[in-house]
């Protein structure tokens, strides 16, 4: 009832706060725009106080509500019974709708002293999503609707899969936040075309806007690859599955978007791609939303059967042609004067860069949706699988990865060929030397793919290395400063550029530990008896014996196994892990990670005699480095978001010659 | 208004939406029976709370019978049993029903029918599984119709539409 009541109020303020946004757009009201602003807040409270509202239902076990007894269960931990709010469709939505209130209302915040003429059609439009989702949450896929009497006095718990390992806690409320923040530089944009203005503040705050929801779904990204690697057992952590590809796709033109923003500040170009993009990733977050929750794809992430399906893709339909129209119609008044670029410039490595995402992009989407293609065409079944993705994913990635280094190490505007080489040699050679080395030391015999990732890698991490840390180094030298003091001062003042490089240091680490984790994985199934022992790689693996573990909500089967290696002496045991009925047990992988390479050991059955154990140990090298890399981008990403203070510097005349 | 912008526009986004729309509402899990319009595979299983009686297929043998594969730990069979209760109480005498409890215990299944409105039909427990296998039970619940001759004339995969089954049952009649 609460619950109901809230959301109502939630949505007749969404309403309201499109109506009025609207309405302040095209008459330029700042009295308009103040009651939108306050339609906006109160959006926010009542989202998240739904939201809240079935927290506590869940926490007190209310089985009168159909969601909880739905995915709630006496068994279950208190922790699991609160994740429980995002194990199924209806609670999914309800967060998303509190999430939508939160980001909206830090917009409103943000754009309080900033009347500009975007912001208006801005907080419009991003009402207008928000009355989208509180819709879904008031009808077809309301959480709150009363449970089928008799009231249940137990529930079956939330999806097993969630419960069996804490980075899923995290994964699908970091994805969420990443998805759902693209509303507030998707509003931001169809206020830049409605308006016809995109000037450098609103570029700024464009890209701020952006930086937040691409962290998190950065987050999501990689602890969804990091939870199926420590739970599905398979020894990986990524297989272009639709949904996963789905979460990838709005990246993919976001990390395009993130780019293409920072020409308009510098040139004034670009200002309709970047809007375009801006709007694309949005889109792509709604067609991820739909791939997931619609159950169109078989997979481990898509919720059966749902009502709001065709709703869903009725929005997405009228988004896509809105988008298309509205760019249409614009796009011209942000299109700007100028000269092309020169061949070999900065400007040019931008632009190379976003048609490299792009081009990644449509590949990616086009694998994704080939099966569906060819089922309604011709009703054939099939998947598309990882050797198609691999085969453009692999040159693409590397050939970003080289603009990474060629890009920043070009100069802005119109250098000569003789600077450019003079900037590129060191790095250059320094590539050279590392893949020359790899070879003569037998990492990889011949000229492979692996090779050139890693050549190309030392020469975009030289490269990273020089410009992030040039301003210091030209502080010492120009100003006689010491290092911590020119540290410092570079820092504080140029906190964005910085962040922006230890970013692409971070996505170094990253790819690089991919392409070494594919190239040089070893896999062994192995059956064993108790006691019995088993050479793998540098490790003996014997078999100690098994153990049956009782907990409230599962039972666990486990092997232990003991492990000699280099490293000392250890224990592994993977488990196969049941919940509640007679569901197929889950399996629960155990690894040894070190700094160079993962022990991994999935146990695929114990024997009916329960003294044989049957193992998938894999090694893989490099894993560990995947995680540190995200680490690495995040907190490049966190510096780059501290308010700077050259940002704020430039951002003043700037706002006063808006207003 | 940029008219290649537009064109473009349009080009991308007809055909995506075009292909969501088409594979909309088509089960991705859904794979054609190949036992359609073949002879049902015999069975004769203990039946629940039957004191140690079983039941076979061949004595259903001269009215269509309706075999649905379920479990307690399976979601959609809570939504399809009210639908199957009220279908068998409206062919009662007319059309056989059968549960078949795939992978599950009897004190679990006693608790979930009590639950969930009773019994109106025999429930036989699938020992080792051997119905479900014949059957190619692929996902819970499943339902087969059969008719009076033991050939399988149709199957439902996951929950029942009560309005299709009444449709397919007064064929079969």
């Amino acid at each position: 009832m609460v619950g109901d009541a809230v959301v109502l109020v939630g949505l007749a303020a969404a309403a309201g706060g499109t109506v009025t946004g609207f309405a302040a757009g095209a008459t330029g009201s700042l009295d308009l725009l103040r009651h939108a602003q306050r339609f906006a807040r109160t959006y926010a409270v009542a989202m998240i106080a739904a939201c809240l509202v079935m927290v506590y239902a869940l926490a007190v076990h209310d089985f009168s509500v159909k969601y909880v007894s739905k995915v709630g269960s006496l068994s279950t931990p208190l922790h699991i019974t609160i994740v429980s709010l995002w194990s199924s469709l209806e609670g999914s939505i309800l967060l998303w709708g509190a999430v939508l209130g939160a980001y909206i209302a830090a917009f409103v915040s943000w754009s309080r002293d900033r009347d500009v003429e975007e912001t208006p059609w801005a907080l419009g439009t991003m009402c207008l999503v928000g009355g989208f989702f509180a819709y879904l949450i008031a009808h077809p896929a309301n959480p709150f609707t009363p449970a089928p009497v008799p009231v249940p006095g137990d529930g079956p718990g939330p999806n097993p899969l969630l419960q069996n390992h804490l980075l899923m806690i995290v994964h699908p409320p970091s994805l969420y936040l990443g998805y759902v923040g693209m509303v507030v530089p998707f509003g931001m944009a169809v206020g830049s075309l409605v308006s016809g203005k995109l000037g450098p503040a609103w570029t700024r705050a464009l890209r701020t806007a952006l930086m937040w929801p691409w962290l998190f779904l950065t987050a999501g990204i990689v602890l969804g690859g990091w939870w199926a690697y420590e739970v599905l057992g398979w020894g990986g952590y990524w297989a272009w599955d639709p949904v996963e590809n789905a979460s990838l796709l709005p990246w993919l033109t976001a990390t395009a978007a993130l780019h293409a923003a920072m020409l308009p500040s510098r040139r004034g170009s670009l200002k309709g791609w970047t809007v375009t993009l801006v709007l694309v990733t949005f889109l792509l977050t709604l067609l991820g939303t739909f791939m997931t929750r619609s159950g169109v794809f078989n997979s481990v992430h898509s919720f059966t059967q749902s009502a709001i399906g065709p709703i869903f893709l009725g929005f997405l339909g009228v988004a896509l042609v809105a988008c298309v129209i509205l760019l249409a119609a614009r796009i011209d008044l942000l299109s700007t004067e100028g000269d092309p670029p020169a061949l070999v410039s900065r400007e040019t490595g931008f632009l190379v860069n976003n048609v490299l995402f792009v081009a990644l992009t449509f590949t990616v989407l086009l694998g994704t949706t080939f099966p569906l293609v060819m089922e309604a065409v011709k009703g054939v079944k099939l998947s598309v699988g990882e050797p198609y993705f691999n085969q453009v994913a692999i040159p693409a990635g590397i050939a970003i990865l080289f603009l990474m280094g060629v890009g920043p190490a070009l100069p802005w505007g119109e250098p000569s060929p003789g600077s450019a080489w003079r900037e590129l040699r060191w790095p250059l050679a320094l590539a050279a030397v590392a893949g020359a080395g790899s070879i003569a030391g037998g990492v990889d015999r011949a000229l492979s793919w692996t090779t050139l990732c890693v050549v190309v890698a030392m020469f975009a991490m030289a490269v990273t290395a020089r410009e992030a840390t040039r301003p210091v180094r030209v502080r010492m030298r120009e100003n006689g400063e010491a290092l911590g003091t020119a540290a410092w001062r570079a820092f504080s003042r140029g906190n964005r550029r910085l962040g922006g490089y230890v970013v692409h240091a971070g996505i170094v680490v990253i790819v690089v530990a991919v392409a070494v984790s594919h190239a040089f994985r070893v896999e062994r199934e192995i059956t064993l008896s108790t006691g019995q022992s088993v050479a793998f790689e540098e490790y003996t693996l014997t078999l100690v014996g098994r153990d049956h573990v009782e907990e409230p909500h599962r039972t666990r089967e486990l092997a232990r196994v003991a492990v000699a290696g280099p490293g000392g002496d250890f224990e592994l045991a993977p488990s196969l892990n049941r919940y509640g009925g007679g569901m197929n047990p889950i399996g629960t992988p155990d690894v040894h990670s070190t700094a160079s390479h993962d022990l991994y050991l999935s146990l695929l059955s114990i024997g009916t005699d329960g003294n044989t154990a049957g193992i998938h140990v894999y090694r893989n090298p490099g894993i560990l480095w995947l995680w540190v890399g995200w680490a690495i981008v995040s907190l490049g990403a966190l510096v780059a978001l501290l308010p700077s203070r050259a940002g704020k510097a430039a951002a003043r005349p700037a706002e006063q010659a808006a207003k | 208004m940029n008219k290649k912008v537009l064109a473009a526009g349009f080009v991308l986004v007809a055909p995506l939406v075009w292909v969501l729309a088409e594979s909309f509402g088509a089960d991705p899990s859904h794979i054609p029976s190949p036992l359609v319009g073949k002879p049902a595979p015999a069975f004769s299983l203990p039946v629940l709370d039957g004191n140690g009686a079983t039941l076979s297929l061949a004595e259903t043998r001269g009215k269509p019978t309706v075999i649905n594969f379920w479990a307690t730990w399976c979601d959609t069979c809570g939504y399809e049993h009210p639908l199957l209760l009220r279908l068998a109480r409206t062919y009662e005498g007319r059309v056989h029903f059968v549960g078949i409890a795939y992978l599950d215990k009897e004190e679990n299944l006693r608790k979930w029918l009590s639950s969930h409105g009773g019994q109106a039909f025999p429930t036989l427990i699938d020992v080792g599984t051997s119905a479900a296998v014949a059957y190619g039970v692929g996902r819970l619940p499943e339902s087969y119709l059969i008719d009076k001759q033991g050939v399988i004339q149709h199957k439902v995969f996951g929950a029942i539409d009560y309005g299709d089954m009444v449709r397919r049952i007064e064929e079969m009649l």
